[in-house]
């Protein structure tokens, strides 16, 4: 990964919009970022570092909260997002990479929490979000970046950070061998042991397939043990439908010959049907006829009663009148004689005149000769009249009395039919006289046993039928599997498969460790070939790397020296990094942040006499303090592409890079 | 209760207040009752044939004059199972107020004269209803 441009927004101490162009050409590797002491240097290292990692790491080690890298002047002009966008090429391929952040506030106006996004091109193509930092990391992975994006304050006590069997030291460690490409290897190790699982797997699977073979073999033998049994059935059934087919055609040929004398079998078997039918109804009206008769005994004499109940009320009608007449002619008798006795009309009251006197005398006799005659005794008698009428009541005709005629044309009706019936049936019995019944009820019987059997041997033949279509349906669906498996087993390949993975296995592990052996002497003499460069120091010293990339000095005796100043310590830090940026299997660009705090004027010009030819590309991030001499500085800037200086704005929270011109 | 002398010897009938607690029917009257039975199956029981031949007999207003000789006479149903609701005393009654005094004395003679009507007229073709009812009005068109 080679850096292009950086821009930073509000981003710690770089108010506002600032770029900076990183590109540089082989001939001119280095870039120069110089500024005084907390003016921005590391602020701008964290920048790179937050872009690729969404991380901004202090000098203590600790991440600094994402709200806490707005610029304080912009926080204060209530702005409230801040932004690093990074140009970087890896692998010929142009990545462009925005990381934005906007920060929240609480009802203080405190800063709270922040909301990130981040956006990748690659080649002005956009990635899925999910994918970005597996891209950011195959440029430059986030584990290694120690050693290629190095403060060198953090760094320079790295041996100790490696000797310690610790998470950090094993992150390291781990960065080293990523470094030295030994992951790729590891990778390829753990692609081996996954073909080993998965060659395992096969193997279960092919162990099951066998059983599952073995199962398909055994349901097959059953479906087709059932296929067999359904056409042995069917063919049986199939068997005696034809005979039983034959034998009732040659029943019917029989029967159709008697056809005539069946015809009078049949009728002869309706007339007796129709006989008992008849002889169940008559006796049915009989009883009804018998109950009506019971219940209507009286009925012979309902007309006479009928006709002496009208003579009864007659004479009770005539009874009423003469006794209504009586009662009139009292009255009428009664009014002529209180005339006579007062001499004044009863109606009126006006004197009677004397030929009315003498007419109503008359009128008197009439009347009472009447009343003689009226109250004569009746004969018969008002009360025997009463009581002859409640008796007749008794004798009307009888309710059921209508049924008897009906009930008995009907039974008469069905008795005439007996004689003609029973002379049909005798007449059929004559024309039968030479027929064997039996033998044609036998013959009846029969067919109705074949046909019966016939129908059951149908259904027999059906039923075995769809038996032996499921048997077939199953045994072909059972072959398909088991051909199916036959493809997947082939359990001997899978063997040498196995065997040739776990060989290769035991080879890779072999080759790691020869490749990390081979790595780290690669490292231990390069980590030695930039040490002797860079000391100052006459002793001869050699550098030796142990097991966890630790780096120490021995005398030309061999002995471990382990007394060293704070510049020593950087040294060996710094020959470590370029150790490893020399063994590196991908190479990356160096960014180097305050390289030279701890070291002497002599070891400076060692490094910056040496460095440009590490890298294509070096990022130098310096204080302006730190002095070179004069002729190496001379020989230095030939290399330089690009020189930036940081200087403080306007207050304390503001800080600007700009780029100098060239001092030759 | 009035004891009366029993008129016919032959018969062993008890006499309740001036009438007849059982009655009886001479032999030609129990053969027409079991020809009307067992030939015409028209009457489910003796007793029916009893009750019906009364009726007939005061229906064609028949007189004692009208029967002939009985013989073989004796008792066959006791007038509760004959008369239970009583309807036949009122029946002979009110046709024949004369017989009022002794009703079941006279139901016997009564009965003898319409079984042999009953018998003839069935035996010569006549429908039992024509005989029970009456011939059948024909309605004018």
């Amino acid at each position: 990964m080679y850096l292009q441009n950086l821009k930073m927004t509000d981003f710690m101490p770089y108010a506002g919009t600032q770029e900076v162009d990183l590109s540089c050409d082989p001939d001119h590797p280095v870039i120069l970022i110089k500024g005084e002491n907390n003016r921005g240097k590391s602020s701008l290292f964290a920048a790179i570092r937050w872009c690729l990692y969404g991380k901004a790491i202090s000098r203590r080690g600790n991440v600094i909260p994402d709200f806490e890298l707005l610029n304080d002047n912009a926080f204060s002009e209530n702005r409230d997002s801040f932004e690093v966008q990074l140009q970087f090429t890896n692998d010929d391929k142009a990545f462009l990479l925005t990381r934005t952040c906007t920060i929240k506030k609480d009802s203080k106006g405190d800063r709270t929490s922040s909301n990130i996004r981040t956006f990748l091109q690659i080649d002005n193509n956009a990635v899925p979000n999910d994918d970005i930092p597996r891209y950011v990391n195959s440029a430059l992975n986030e584990s290694i970046s120690m050693f290629f994006l190095a403060d060198m304050e953090v760094l320079q006590g790295y041996e100790a950070l490696v000797e310690d069997d610790d998470a950090a030291s094993q992150e390291v460690k781990s960065a080293i061998e990523g470094i030295l490409g030994t992951p790729t290897l590891l990778s390829i190790r753990e692609s081996l042991n996954n073909i080993t699982k998965d060659t395992l797997k096969e193997i279960q699977n092919a162990r099951k397939a066998n059983k599952d073979q073995d199962q398909i073999t055994v349901d097959l033998k059953l479906q087709e043990d059932k296929r067999d049994r359904a056409k042995e059935y069917y063919d049986n059934a199939l068997q005696e439908m034809q005979l039983k087919k034959l034998e009732l055609a040659s029943l019917t040929d029989k029967l159709e010959k008697i056809a005539d004398a069946q015809d009078l079998i049949l009728r002869e078997k309706q007339l007796q049907t129709e006989f008992v039918k008849d002889q169940t109804q008559i006796d049915k009206s009989r009883k009804d006829l018998q109950i009506a008769v019971r219940e209507s005994w009286w009925a012979p004499v309902a007309k006479q009663v009928a006709t002496k109940v009208v003579q009864t009320q007659e004479a009770l009608k005539l009874a009423a009148s003469r006794q209504a007449e009586l009662t009139e002619l009292n009255f009428k008798l009664d009014s002529l004689k209180k005339s006579l006795d007062t001499n004044k009309c009863s109606q009126c009251g006006s004197p009677l005149p004397s030929e009315n006197f003498v007419k109503a005398k008359s009128e008197i006799a009439e009347i009472e000769a009447r009343i003689k005659e009226l109250s004569q005794p009746m004969k018969p008698s008002l009360e025997s009249l009463l009581a002859e009428s409640q008796r007749l009541g008794l004798f009307a005709m009888p309710r059921k009395a209508d049924s008897i005629r009906t009930l008995e044309m009907q039974i008469r009706l069905l008795m005439s039919e007996i004689p003609r019936r029973n002379q049909a049936i005798k007449e059929i019995g004559q024309k039968l006289v030479d027929i064997n019944r039996d033998e044609i009820k036998n013959m009846e019987e029969s067919r109705q046993v074949l046909n019966r059997r016939i129908g059951v041997l149908t259904q027999i033949m059906k039923s075995e039928n769809q038996k032996i279509q499921d048997a077939d349906k199953e045994i072909a669906s059972l072959t398909r599997k088991f051909t199916n498996l036959n493809g997947a087993v082939g359990q001997s390949e899978v063997n040498m498969e196995l065997s040739i993975a776990t060989d290769l296995e035991t080879v890779l592990d072999k080759t790691i460790t020869a490749f990390r052996e081979a790595m780290k002497s690669r490292v231990e003499i390069n980590a030695n070939d930039i040490f002797q460069k860079l000391r100052s120091e006459n002793v001869v010293k050699n550098l030796i790397i142990n097991e966890n990339y630790g780096l120490r000095q021995i005398d030309d005796q061999g002995n471990v020296f382990d007394h060293k100043g704070a510049g020593v310590a950087q040294i060996i830090a710094l020959s470590l990094i370029l150790a490893l940026a020399r063994s590196a299997a991908l190479p990356s660009a160096l960014v180097l942040d305050t390289p030279f705090a701890r070291l002497d004027e002599t070891h400076r010009d060692n490094i910056i006499k040496f460095i440009p030819s590490e890298s294509k590309q070096v990022i130098l991030l310096l204080q302006s303090a730190e002095k070179i001499s004069p002729n190496v500085e001379n020989k230095f800037r030939s290399y330089v592409a690009k020189e930036y200086l940081i200087s403080k704005g306007s207050n304390e929270h503001e800080s600007f890079i700009n780029r100098t011109v060239l001092e030759k | 209760m009035i004891f009366a002398v029993n008129e016919d010897p032959e018969v062993d009938a008890e006499i309740v207040d001036g009438d007849k607690s059982q009655v009886g029917l001479g032999l030609e009257a129990n053969d027409h009752i079991a020809n009307l039975q067992d030939k015409y199956e028209w009457f489910r029981e003796g007793l029916d044939c009893y009750r019906a031949a009364v009726a007939v007999a005061l229906a064609r207003g028949k007189d004692k004059r009208d029967l002939g000789t009985v013989t073989g006479k004796k008792n066959k149903y006791s007038v509760a199972s004959i008369d239970s609701d009583g309807r036949l005393k009122d029946l002979i009654v009110t046709f024949r107020p004369d017989l009022s005094d002794r009703p079941y004395y006279a139901s016997e003679w009564l009965a003898e004269i319409g079984l042999s009507i009953i018998r003839e007229e069935l035996d010569n073709g006549n429908l039992l209803s024509d005989i029970l009812l009456g011939p059948e009005e024909v309605l004018p068109e």
